[in-house]
């Protein structure tokens, strides 16, 4: 248990900089996922941590003490590999044994100890007399998780470890692995590249890109206000609908518009967030689950209302994937399982102005974040 | 549908046959040798020839293993002490090739020693062929006091066998992943520990393969061991050649009787890693 503090973290391959001035803190105890598309740099930050890849700017820290020369087996850390890495010639006992035979002063009977401990609460003590080849794939990675936890580390490291697992299993697995973190209480960095994993799982999400960190923020924080689109499109399934608008003002009331859309903004929303846009297109985006579909009998009185076409309809059991045309604009939406308007269908969509974000065209930052 | 099956069907029957056809192929000598080693010597060459021996006996075998004393031509010792110099320096050349070759290797592999060209050029002296290296290295040896000594010999098949002990080694190395590595440099384990305690049980097979060979290599080689030691240290490869008179011809009885005697150590060693060799030969990477 302790806490990570990374400063200007840079690294270059040659030209390319994978890593660019990334810094971050995890306290201790916590659960902060690193997430971001491939190549993004994530595993090599990881790498970076653990001592396994040099770098050739900045500073790590693990409670306040400087580890950038540290060897690997020095600094405490321990990692779950993507596809665990157990030794093969080895029993499930040996492999859990071995680290701490080579890092700690214990004895034979208190490591046996240990393994013992840590095999019953991963509940894997039936499998310590096997061999890597003889486990499923759950059970190799509580083997691999408990090959890290066994030497008590100060920081866990997790490298994407349910890219190896089928869908299914994936939703027991990552239950589990939150659970065993909160009981041992390590501080975690969990790798992934799939944003609904890191929703469930983080403390904080670090979303990185290009080397870059974007946001770092709990996951309401970083679903709720996006610093900026990428943010907002990345996380968060369907991702949010983006339309390019112009913001327009006519008789002290201003609009967003794009061919026909158009969409009545208060003239609160404008004055905090729209004030030095008028004339200009910015980018407006609406998260798919924000949108209503207004049905025929039902109508409110002030809704904005706005018609689309419907072009494509996903059933994906306990909700429904709508797509929709509106002119050039496509919009993606969701509802619940019995609303499956046919192809082609015209609708009645609505949604609120306090779930719209707008973001800077060339920036690309949010507006409401940066708004002055 | 069923004409697929037929035709898939006729097709493995044919695979079969092939597979039977070439395995007798190679086995044949060997059953000939076999035959061979039994055989009086008024059989040897005899027309027809007669598959099994038509009237068996051990005398080869007691030529090989007592000597022989006016029966033949010329005297024969026992070939005993020959065949205890073969195993001698086929095994010891081949332990410290593979020695030597494995930390050698593990260096290329590991730490890409030397760079991309340094294999090549480990590699390329040995495509030299040996023969032409003969007048060179027995003045050299001549110098040094090397003829017709174990020492000699046995340097010169560990000099000759490296290259293969290292390209064979580095090639099973390279198919460990790296992963392991890694996750033993987080256990804490030092370069020389993660040699012996993480690659070498993984590339296990791949090690026997590659003693088997060498072992092979240095048990029948026969131009170093003749211009260079044949007083000092005789091997079975030798001795072998000196069964013929200008009188009698070549005596293959004997032939096959030291021939059979001296395949059988190699034949225990492959069947004691026959398990080992099918891996090693087709090995794929170790995911997980």
């Amino acid at each position: 248990m302790a806490k990570l503090t990374i400063k200007e973290l840079s690294k270059s391959f040659g030209t390319v900089k994978c890593l660019d001035r990334v810094s971050l803190e995890v306290d201790d105890g916590q659960l902060a996922v690193i997430v971001g598309p491939s190549g993004c740099g994530k595993t090599t930050l990881m790498r970076c941590i653990t001592g396994l890849e040099t770098f050739s700017e900045g500073s790590i820290f693990i409670d306040d003490e400087l580890i950038n020369d540290k060897e690997p087996k020095d600094r405490d850390v321990a990692m779950v590999f993507q596809y665990y890495a157990l030794y093969p010639h080895m029993t499930v006992r040996q492999n859990l044994s071995l680290g701490l035979e080579h890092t700690t002063p214990l004895s034979r009977d208190e490591i046996r100890v240990r393994v013992q401990e840590i095999a019953h609460i991963l509940r894997i003590l039936k499998l310590l007399e096997r061999k890597p080849n003889q486990l499923s794939g759950g059970e190799s990675q509580r083997v691999a998780i408990g090959r890290a936890l066994v030497r008590k580390p100060k920081i866990f490291l997790l490298d994407e470890p349910l890219s190896a697992v089928d869908a299914k299993l994936r939703r027991e697995l990552r239950t589990e692995i939150k659970k065993i973190q909160r009981r041992f209480g390590v501080t975690t960095i969990y790798v992934t590249h799939d944003q609904e994993e890191a929703m469930a799982v983080g403390d904080i999400l670090v979303v990185l890109r290009d080397g870059i960190i974007h946001q770092a923020g709990t996951p309401e924080e970083v679903f709720n206000n996006p610093k900026d689109q990428f943010v907002a499109s990345f996380i968060g399934k369907p991702p949010m609908n983006f339309i390019e608008s112009l913001v327009t003002g006519r008789d002290n009331k201003y609009f967003l518009e794009n061919g026909e859309f158009s969409y009545e903004i208060s003239n609160n929303f404008y004055k905090r967030y729209l004030s030095s846009f008028l004339g200009k297109t910015i980018i407006a985006g609406i998260r798919p689950s924000s949108i209503r579909i207004i049905l025929h009998n039902s109508s409110s009185h002030a809704e904005k209302i706005s018609f689309a076409t419907v072009s494509l309809v996903e059933n994906m059991g306990n909700e429904n994937h709508i797509y929709l045309n509106m002119d050039s604009i496509k919009l993606v939406i969701k509802s619940d399982a019995e609303i499956v308007p046919k192809i082609g269908e015209r609708i009645k969509i609505s949604f609120e102005e306090e779930d719209v974000h707008v973001f800077d065209m060339d920036s690309k930052k949010s507006l409401k974040t940066y708004h002055n | 549908m069923a004409d697929t099956i037929a035709r898939y069907k006729v097709r493995k029957g044919f695979v079969h046959v092939f597979i039977y056809a070439v395995t007798a192929c190679i086995l044949f000598p060997l059953f000939w040798m076999l035959m061979t080693s039994f055989k009086p010597a008024d059989e040897w060459v005899s027309y027809p020839p007669t598959w099994l021996p038509a009237e068996p006996t051990l005398g080869n075998y007691r030529f090989i293993i007592f000597g022989s004393s006016g029966a033949f031509v010329r005297t024969y010792a026992s070939a005993l002490i020959p065949y205890l110099n073969t195993v001698f320096v086929a095994v010891t050349s081949t332990i410290i090739a593979i020695i030597i070759g494995l930390l050698g290797s593990y260096s290329l592999s590991r730490f890409k020693t030397g760079g991309s060209s340094t294999l090549l050029s480990i590699i390329m002296p040995r495509m030299f062929p040996p023969m032409a290296m003969i007048i060179p290295l027995m003045i050299f040896f001549q110098l040094i006091g090397a003829i017709d000594t174990y020492w000699g010999l046995i340097i010169v098949y560990i000099g000759f066998t490296l290259p293969y002990s290292v390209l064979m080694l580095k090639g099973f190395m390279d198919g460990v992943p790296n992963e392991f590595t890694e996750a033993a440099m987080l256990d804490g384990l030092s370069e020389w520990q993660i040699l012996f305690k993480i690659w070498l049980p993984i590339i296990k097979n791949g090690l026997m393969t590659t003693t088997l060979f060498l072992l092979i290599l240095n048990w029948t080689e026969y131009t170093f061991a003749l211009t260079l030691s044949s007083r000092g240290v005789e091997t079975i490869t030798l001795t072998l050649a000196k069964l013929f008179s200008n009188e009698a011809g070549t005596y293959y009885g004997p032939q096959s009787s030291l021939g059979i005697l001296a395949a059988i150590p190699t034949i225990i060693f492959g069947i004691f890693i026959h398990k080992h060799l099918a891996y090693g030969f087709t090995f794929g990477a170790l995911k997980r």
